[in-house]
């Protein structure tokens, strides 16, 4: 066995020694027997001659002693690769084409692939990950249809109160580990100077729970983990590169998050990143939630994230009935409390909507499946070309399998190239998508070309050459000999049933490209809807600048502190040249979270039983609607007279005022309840209402909302919007330095202008139509190369009965006109099919789309009419080819 | 001449080979000529078969090659027999011989 290894080894490796040392011993024997020969008296010629005839030749006995070293197919493997990449040079012409296309085709592939493999297969890169759930509370009724399938008709939170989080983790068994996870924006002292930074709050389980475990240090116990313990961190990999230089002695050290030294135990592993369907995939320190959570008495306060493991065999409609019970108990131990909870797989909250991308993804499988029918057409023109040639090494011997297996080399090696081209086009393709990919998309950076990524080019590029290559080869298996030497260029008869073969190749090429044109046309239609959304509000020279305020220096407690702040920082950039109004808001419109409250009109409490109104909520200053140029409809804004002292008012928006008091004309000086929905609770009155606007997204429509005065309501956290007339970079940066100045400990992160939160509100919508279009554009080309192709091998097949016809009486104008039209009926089946294939694939793309039907017909027409018009430029280039034929030529060629 | 001639029977050859190099290494040419000779010309190695059978023997590590001289001073390649070649040769003679013994015996039926 060993010496069978050494011998391939040195034969791999000394191949071209041990060929020589074969022919020596060839030549040695040879000579022995000449030697032999003249002894016994032979004259020397006769001896050589009889001598060779003996040994047979020496090349076969070469060639068999090669195969008997069991290296002959990977031999004929680097003969067959060496010859085609001869070939390869001496038609650059068609190797450009061939290598061009499927270059095209494999990146654009590979380059989705890379996308999905970064944003789908390693969104959850934890251990057993598929059993990680997310727990939250809802309130309301909820609406079972099976164990699967709930609908929650009430408020879904994404947090439960403390109680409940102590009660699971002691009453569940469906679930093995769970862990609060809550993300927080801490304030850190780096060198000295603020900084925010996200952070998370977590339980001592948490990393056990996502098999995490520290480089340095450890993870929290217990111990850690609950109120009055000394204040430790975990940092991330990241934060501490950056801020203690990859110190292995880091730990032990300290680090000051909202002015509280930490002592820092423990660091994770580079490749560990927060799950980022709790929004904790940006976390860059981490600190025992025990520590932080307050203990709530009302159960139905809910503040913890809870992530959780479900234990083996259990399943998440199993965890939800355990939970319903868990619910239903805690529900009698606290009376009046209605929290109930719902359980969901982290990896579908993670991955979320990946249709677009699955989508995405199939459209780049079509247009590298058309890419392939391109490059089998050109493979197939060429075979008929090279039938000769092949029909000649047959007849010299060479076996018909050998042929077809040096073909299948050939197109791999093409293939390779095509790949090596791809992946070259996949890494700029995956800068674009990075470039192009809106904010939010939080794992953008997980996308990036690896071995896997390598791996899957490298066997798409294998797949297509068998694809386009397998044709030919079988043909050549197939081959007449007498035939291919007879019929040298080509004839009338060459390849005849090829043609049938390359007609359906045009048609399916032209079916694919319509479907991906008719996607491609409804999403920029949709786009195109979207972005000229009625937003409700102006967004133009409007500035924003997210002010979180830390806890410790503005407490709970003394929310004078806070109105002072925010009434200092407004009046100052009120008074900045070119400001014309300046305003704050809690959740700023796109961008921005929102509080949510109970609400019922006056008078008309909820009967038992009945769930009261729940509608988002927003804190605003004065003067917020006309920084942001949102219409009043009636009443005024808020003033100096709603006051912390002052009875509750609020302005409304039209849907809240629709809803609430629907039929009335005005509405100003009506009351309603909010928060607390009881006879006995204190009533909230109209003073105002707004246009309603797209506060969240911009495909949603309008719903009711509620804005309430800072002044009477004190924040710590707000947006600051500003309408100005200055240059939004130097007015951003007046913004920053002007809040310093009134306290220079706040961590300004987040700011920018509402220009561009409207453009990243479009990002994914545009990610998607840009990715789609060029796509689909694509398609088209090859569709059209295609149908070229084609059109004008069948006008060279058919010269001469092109001269015929012309001989016979038939005008140039007629030939032009009848190729034309074979091209169009080509053409035309594969638009009937593809509009067909079209209206199944944009029922796919029905939920993207904002605006337009997935059957809308004005985009089915317009692009039919487009891949007529292109199809039909196709098809005149070689029609007129046709119409120049000579027929005295021809006659006289044949 | 060539009607005398015997056709071997497939993997003759190898136990062949191994039993001539078995008694000296051998160059390529002598292994032929010393079964034509030992034979009584009976049995005549095809040149073409002879070569791949080496290797193939070579590659299985029964039988090792080095470059030597040969009796006319002329370099060529020598096959010697190693022992994993040996305890081959002596497994495949015995196999042979009962083979044969029992073809005889078949044939001696009367």
């Amino acid at each position: 066995m060993l010496s069978d290894l050494w011998y391939r080894f040195r034969a791999l490796v000394f191949g071209s020694r041990m060929d020589r040392e074969l022919d020596q011993e060839l030549q040695f024997h040879l000579e022995q027997e000449i030697e032999k020969l003249r002894r016994a008296g032979v004259p020397q010629a006769d001896a050589e001659r009889r001598a060779r005839l003996s040994l047979g030749g020496v090349a076969q006995v070469a060639e068999h002693v090669r195969d008997a070293r069991g290296l002959g197919a990977f031999d004929r493997l680097t003969q067959d690769a060496r010859y085609a990449l001869r070939v390869l040079r001496r038609t650059p012409a068609f190797t450009l084409a061939v290598v061009l296309t499927l270059g095209v085709g494999i990146g654009a592939t590979t380059t989705m692939f890379a996308v999905i493999d970064g944003l789908i297969f390693r969104a959850l890169p934890y251990p057993n990950a598929d059993r990680l759930v997310q727990i939250g509370a809802t309130f309301g009724p909820v609406q079972v249809d099976s164990p699967a399938v709930r609908r929650y008709l009430g408020t879904v939170l994404s947090s439960i109160s403390t109680i409940d989080f102590d009660a699971i983790r002691s009453r569940s068994q469906a679930l093995e580990h769970v862990a609060g996870a809550r993300g927080v924006a801490l304030t850190a002292t780096l060198a000295g100077e603020p900084r925010g930074i996200s952070g998370a709050a977590v339980s001592a389980s948490f990393f056990d729970l996502l098999g995490a475990h520290p480089i340095h240090g450890a993870g929290f116990t217990a111990a850690h983990d609950r109120l009055g313990a000394e204040p430790v961190a975990v940092l991330s990999y990241g934060l501490w590169q950056e801020h203690f230089g990859s110190d292995p002695q880091a730990v032990g050290r300290s680090i000051t998050l909202d002015q509280i030294p930490h002592v820092v135990i423990g660091v994770l592993p580079r490749s560990f990143r927060g799950p980022d369907a709790l929004e904790l995939g940006e976390a860059q320190v981490f600190i025992p939630i025990g520590r932080v959570l307050r203990t709530e008495t009302d159960r139905d306060n809910t503040s913890v994230p809870v992530l959780a493991r479900l234990s083996a065999g259990r399943d998440v409609p199993s965890a939800l009935t355990e939970l319903d019970g868990v619910a239903a108990s805690l529900a009698k131990e606290h009376p009046g409390s209605s929290a109930k909870f719902w359980v969901e797989s982290l990896s579908k909250k993670t991955i979320g909507d990946s249709r677009s991308l699955w989508l995405l993804f199939g459209a780049v499988c079509v247009l590298l499946v058309i890419a392939c029918a391109n490059v089998a057409n050109l493979f197939m023109v060429r075979a008929t070309e090279r039938t000769r040639e092949i029909a000649v090494r047959v007849a010299m011997g060479a076996g018909r399998g050998r042929v077809a297996r040096q073909l299948l080399t050939e197109s791999a090696v093409f293939g390779l190239a095509g790949g090596a081209l791809g992946l070259l086009l996949a890494w700029g393709g995956v800068q674009v998508f990075a470039a192009l990919a809106p904010t939010g998309l939080a794992r953008v950076d997980n996308v990036a070309l690896d071995l896997r990524v390598f791996a899957f080019a490298l066997a798409l590029s294998l797949i297509a050459s068998v694809f386009f290559g397998l044709a030919p080869a079988r043909d050549a298996a197939r081959s007449d000999i007498a035939n291919g030497l007879r019929d040298a260029a080509g004839s009338l008869t060459a390849g005849k049933p090829r043609v049938h073969l390359r007609r359906a190749l045009v048609v399916g090429q032209t079916t694919l490209a319509l479907v991906l044109l008719v996607c491609g046309g409804l999403l920029v239609n949709s786009l195109a809807r979207l972005a000229r959304v009625e937003l409700g509000f102006d967004p133009s020279n409007v500035a924003y600048l997210d002010v979180p305020l830390p806890p410790r220096t503005y407490p709970a407690a003394a929310p004078e502190k806070r109105t002072a702040f925010f009434s200092e920082l407004l009046s100052r950039v009120q008074a900045t040249a070119g400001v014309t109004s300046a305003a704050l808001i809690t959740g700023r419109p796109l961008g921005g979270g929102n509080f949510v409250t109970s609400i019922a009109a006056e008078g008309r409490l909820p009967q038992p039983g009945e769930q009261p109104l729940r509608v988002p909520f927003h804190v605003v200053s004065s003067r917020y609607f006309e920084t942001l140029a949102i219409p009043v409809i009636e009443g005024r804004d808020f003033d100096n007279a709603d006051t912390a002292q002052a009875p509750g008012t609020a302005i409304v928006s039209r849907a809240f005022a629709g809803r609430l008091w629907p039929g009335e004309r005005s509405v100003v000086g009506k009351r309603f309840w909010m928060g607390r929905v009881a006879a006995d609770a204190p009533l909230t009155t109209v003073v105002g209402v707004v246009e309603d606007i797209r506060h969240y997204r911009l495909e949603e429509d309008s719903q009711p909302m509620l804005y309430r005065a800072i002044a009477q309501l004190p924040q710590r956290q707000s947006s600051m919007v500003v309408r100005h007339q200055n240059q939004p970079a130097e007015m951003l940066q007046t913004l920053r330095r002007t809040t310093w100045q009134v306290d220079g400990t706040v961590p300004l992160e987040r700011y920018g202008t509402m220009d561009g939160a409207v453009r990243a509100a479009l990002g994914e919508p545009l990610l998607g139509a840009v990715l789609f279009g060029t796509f689909s554009a694509i398609a088209v080309g090859f569709a059209c190369v295609g149908l070229y192709g084609t059109l004008a091998w069948l006008v060279r097949a058919r010269r001469r009965e092109m001269g015929i016809r012309l001989a016979l009486g038939a005008t140039a104008p007629d030939l032009v006109r009848m190729i034309i039209r074979q091209g169009l009926r080509l053409a035309a089946i594969g638009i009937a099919l593809g509009v067909v294939a079209a209206a199944f694939a944009s029922s796919l793309l029905s939920p993207l789309l904002y605006g337009v039907g997935a059957g809308d017909v004005p985009t089915f027409v317009a692009v039919a009419a487009l891949m007529v018009i292109v199809a039909a430029l196709a098809c005149y280039l070689p029609a007129r080819r046709a119409g120049r034929v000579d027929p005295a030529e021809i006659l006289r060629d044949s | 001449m060539t009607d005398s001639r015997l056709d071997l029977p497939q993997g003759t050859l190898d136990l062949l080979i191994l039993k001539t190099v078995a008694l000296e290494p051998q160059h390529g040419w002598a292994i032929a000529e010393r079964i034509r000779q030992v034979s009584s010309e009976l049995l005549q190695v095809q040149q073409g078969s002879l070569y791949p059978a080496l290797h193939r023997l070579e590659r299985r590590g029964w039988i090792k090659a080095r470059w030597g001289a040969s009796d006319n001073n002329r370099k060529a390649k020598f096959y010697e027999l190693t022992r994993a070649g040996k305890r081959q040769l002596d497994a495949d003679a015995a196999n042979w011989r009962a083979l044969a013994g029992a073809v005889g015996q078949i044939l001696d039926m009367s």
